[in-house]
């Protein structure tokens, strides 16, 4: 084990002024989102205005409200349209909406911008809605600066989008008038903000002999009757990306320095650095990974692939912490021969390394696809669902047998140092640095998971009479800030406390019996004391 | 008898509204001055309601925002206070029209079974408005919450340039909040649009008239229940899209509930609405005893409605009270219900006709987009109302 680490031999006055200290500085976290940020994302709901295009689509025009160039349909139920493809129909939605007539802007602050569509169909008698109908949709994207002339869109993507529409309906409700409830499909997603305004033209074609001949392969044949499509556009909003890149900013040069700090600490070592330095090292690495503001790179250019690359970052940091734990807990096991040897470790560890490559498989197939293509789904064909379903199983059942074998494995080790206590073997300094860190592990994870469950509950009432007065809506950055700054800090402390101890590694080396004489010595009883006396009680 | 005859349908559209939208538009040309003529003079109270509902059409001639502002003056019986509104919005006043039209249709379904059908000898609306009864509390809940939806959803179709942000009375900044904090709700908007614009006229009615018998303060509550019902009754929709799409990020919105759940909505609460008297000091209190300052009582009233007189016969004509009677109303003879002829005509009695109706029959429906109909010709009885 990695003899005299700080938390050995720090004092418990001064362990309990870092964690005071700590606390103040997670506090101000908390605050920082509660009081700084706005809510993480925003939603702008579009409901889109229908157009008639008697070309259908064949000179290319585009359709958009600001400046008007639309024949409005008023109600679909009234048009009577010239053929039966229905092309020259179409959907427009010009993104963002003016407000206090102004027309807004989306900005490279905000990220992303994700695209749902929510299909209105109305109950029909005649026009039947089938369950799990294919609905295709012909969409074009339209681009366009600030400098460009207000009906100069660029084409950004023009592809035909399939979805399958789910929607129910109570069987008391089966009238005309009443409509079906759908679910929302996934649109598009774009992973840069990069332009101030978007423009959706979209047409729902259908072609008559084919769903004559094959109804339920052909899209669009069973859709129902179809009364309104809305958009409703999701960006991250500017204030919490300023905040949130201001944190990760002041961040990263810490955990760099710390990281570096414990490094050269390591390297002074007359030993070989043990498995569960090596394990805290490379979890203050991923942290510099996953704290790097590389976002402030999309203010300034386009990049669409920072979406994926700030999941993969989550992702690793997550693989790397949960393999941590795992390493954490198999060292304290002292009986056992492999110890110092992740090769022991595999099995456990290949549950990690599976579930985090099941969900990069997914990640890929996803927001990979969509850098190519915005308005892919992998859930939009049989075979992506497929491919998507086994990857977030898989990633499940490995992480709940990750779950029940760490949870295994700290029984056992709890065991083992009751057993060896009870003999007097075992130091009372290792069980502190158990104890320490599972404690404050414990803690971090209750909160976090106290903080997804109070962020779900804020979102839920968000609905209701009094919705503006819940705090839980507002704070809902606030936990945000609050559990990125705490899993820093757990790091952070781990580094700091988890570093050999600048009193013990110049004479130190790898012998634990040495070590024991060390203890004893009158050089650290002076710290050891207070802090021996302080515990035992706890322990006892 | 069987004429064969088949018809083309396509499935974006409404088989039972298959019209020329210009040949509606004509017949609306016509009959507008003849709404507004014998309303402007004697009913006040309703024929702002009615010219406004007629916007709807006006929206359609004009097609766009042209001339909108000459709109304002030829609305009969707005308020001061909401000429200037209208003035001021003008580009919202077919909403507003849209709005209140599609509301007097959601209640003239509701009702289209009661003795009552929400219709007068004039036009959508009589002096029904002038009294404070069960049925105006529905009227005006359901058309000021039919405005606060059709603002809102113009606002999301993105024809309403000036829809408010966030927090009104800081729209110089709004650039910067939208950009810091995102966009309020259309559901607010419409919400406050429909307040300020409905909700003004009683006001001034308080300070002209101050022995109204507190039917501005009647009204003015059934307006906010009817707009508050609107906002509880928008369904909240979310979608997750952290990491791998789960769910550490969320964002949701609300929905808009259709009129008909409106219109559902609202009838629960007009079989349930309160009978109130005004005390002495001109605040509303309940017939049974339970005041209004009780706390438990208030959370719970705010959205139900109250009335203070009650309902005229609707059996008889009577232009005084606006009532049309139910003489020549189509009844069902073996309904217990409301609309049986024992208790939609009144105990008079009933009429009974037989008539050939030509109607679609047979329909086949072939995918996609296409209904192959045969046209038969029933003999069906009619009873009718004596």
């Amino acid at each position: 084990m990695a003899d005299g680490a700080v938390i050995e031999n720090l004092s418990t006055r001064k362990l309990l002024g870092i964690l005071a200290a700590l606390g103040l500085a997670q506090a101000a976290f908390f605050a920082v989102g509660a009081f700084f940020a706005p809510v993480p994302s925003s939603s702008m709901d579009f409901e889109m205005v229908k157009c008639a295009d008697q070309t259908k689509g064949a000179a290319g025009h585009w359709f958009h409200l600001r400046p008007p160039r639309c024949d409005l349909i008023e109600s679909l139920a009234t048009y009577t349209p010239s053929s039966f493809d229905l092309r020259e129909i179409v959907f427009i939605a010009q993104m963002p909406h003016a407000r206090n007539n102004l027309q807004l802007e989306y900005s490279p602050w905000f990220q992303f911008l994700l695209g749902l569509v929510h299909v209105e169909v109305e109950y029909s008698d005649v026009f039947k809605y089938v369950p799990g109908a294919k609905l295709m949709l012909e969409v074009r994207m339209g681009v366009r600066t600030r400098e460009s002339a207000p009906d100069a869109w660029e084409e950004y993507a023009d592809v035909n989008v399939t979805r399958t529409l789910d929607c129910t309906i109570d069987p008391s409700k089966k009238s005309e008038g009443n409509f079906y409830t759908c679910d929302t499909l996934d649109l598009f997603e774009l992973g840069s903000n990069n332009y101030p305004f978007y423009l959706l033209n979209v047409r729902i074609p259908i072609d008559t002999e084919a769903c004559r001949r094959d109804p339920v392969a052909t899209p669009n044949c069973q859709i129902g009757k179809i009364n309104e499509l809305h958009v409703v556009a999701i960006h991250q909003n500017g204030g919490f990306t300023a905040v949130w890149l201001w944190l990760k900013t002041l961040l990263c040069p810490i955990v760099i320095a710390a990281c570096y700090w414990f490094n050269r600490r390591l390297s002074l070592l007359p030993r070989p650095r043990l498995l569960l330095e090596k394990a805290i090292l490379a979890l203050g690495m991923v942290l510099v990974l996953l704290d790097a503001p590389l976002e402030w790179l999309s203010l300034v250019a386009r990049l669409p692939c920072l979406l994926l690359l700030s999941d993969l970052r989550q992702g690793l940091f997550y693989t790397v912490l949960f393999s941590f734990w795992l390493i954490f807990a198999g060292e304290h096991l002292i009986d056992d021969p492999q110890l110092n040897n992740l090769s022991a470790y595999r099995i456990n560890l290949s549950l990690v390394a599976v579930a985090s490559l099941a969900l990069l498989v997914y990640d890929m197939a996803e927001r990979g696809m969509q850098l190519a293509d915005p308005f892919y789904s992998v859930w939009s064909s049989e075979w992506g669902a497929t491919v998507a379903y086994i990857s977030i199983y898989v990633a499940l059942a490995c992480t709940l047998a990750y779950f029940v074998f760490l949870f295994y494995k700290i029984v056992v080790v709890w065991n083992s140092i009751r057993r060896k206590r009870a003999a007097h073997l075992y130091r009372t300094s290792e069980n502190r640095r158990l104890k320490f860190l599972m404690l404050f592990t414990l803690l971090c994870s209750a909160l976090t998971i106290a903080a997804y469950f109070m962020r779900q509950f804020g979102e839920a009432s968000l609905h209701g009479d009094s919705a503006d007065d819940s705090i839980l809506t507002h704070s809902t950055s606030a936990f945000f800030t609050g559990t990125f700054g705490m899993w820093n800090i757990y790091v952070l402390l781990l580094i700091a406390m988890y570093a050999p101890s600048h009193k013990q590694y110049q004479g130190a080396h790898g012998l634990i019996d040495e070590n024991e004489d060390l203890m004893s010595g009158e050089e650290r009883g002076t710290e050891s004391n207070p802090l021996t006396t302080f515990l035992k009680p706890a322990q006892d | 008898l069987l004429l064969p005859l088949s018809s083309l349908y396509l499935p974006l559209q409404d088989l039972s509204l298959n019209i020329d939208p210009s040949s509606i538009r004509m017949v609306l040309v016509i009959f507008l001055p003849l709404f507004l003529l014998p309303l402007a003079n004697s009913l006040l109270d309703v024929s702002w309601w009615s010219s406004v509902a007629q916007l709807n059409v006006g929206s359609m001639l004009s097609s766009g925002s042209t001339g909108m502002t000459r709109l304002c003056p030829q609305l009969e019986g707005l308020s001061p206070g909401q000429g200037r509104i209208c003035e001021l919005f003008h580009e919202h006043m077919p909403a507003v029209g849209a709005g209140a039209f599609n509301a007097i249709q959601e209640c003239q379904h509701q009702f289209r079974n009661g003795r009552w059908n929400c219709s007068t000898p004039i036009a959508h609306l009589g002096p029904i408005h002038k009294q404070t009864t069960k049925e105006a509390a529905f009227t005006y809940a359901i058309l000021s919450a039919g405005v606060a939806h059709e603002i809102g959803r113009r606002c999301k179709q993105g024809r309403l340039p000036s829809c408010g942000c966030s927090e009104e009375g800081r729209p110089t900044s709004i650039k910067e909040d939208w950009a810091w904090t995102g966009c309020g709700d259309n559901v607010d908007y419409g919400y406050r649009f429909s307040k300020d614009f409905i909700d003004v006229r009683e006001k001034e009615y308080d300070s002209k008239r101050s022995n109204d018998d507190g039917k501005s303060l009647v009204n003015r509550r059934n307006n906010e229940a009817g707009r508050k019902l609107l906002k509880k009754h928008s369904s909240p929709k979310c979608k997750c899209h952290g990491v791998s799409g789960a769910c550490n990020l969320k964002t949701c919105w609300l929905q808009l509930p259709t009129m008909r759940r409106m219109g559902d909505v609202l009838s629960k609460k007009y079989h349930n609405a309160h009978r109130v008297i005004i005390n002495s000091r001109g605040n509303m209190q309940f017939m049974n005893g339970e005041t209004m300052n009780g706390k438990r009582s208030r959370r719970a009233m705010l959205t139900d409605l109250v009335y203070l007189e009650d309902s005229p016969d609707y059996c008889r004509q009577d232009r005084s009270m606006g009532t049309t009677g139910t003489i020549g109303r189509e009844c069902k003879k073996d309904s217990n219900g409301s609309d049986g002829c024992d208790v939609l005509c009144c105990g008079r009695g009933y009429n009974e006709e037989t008539s050939l109706t030509k109607s679609k029959c047979r329909c086949k429906f072939e995918w996609c987009c296409q209904v192959v109909c045969d046209t038969c010709l029933n003999s069906t009885t009619i009873h009718t109302c004596k």
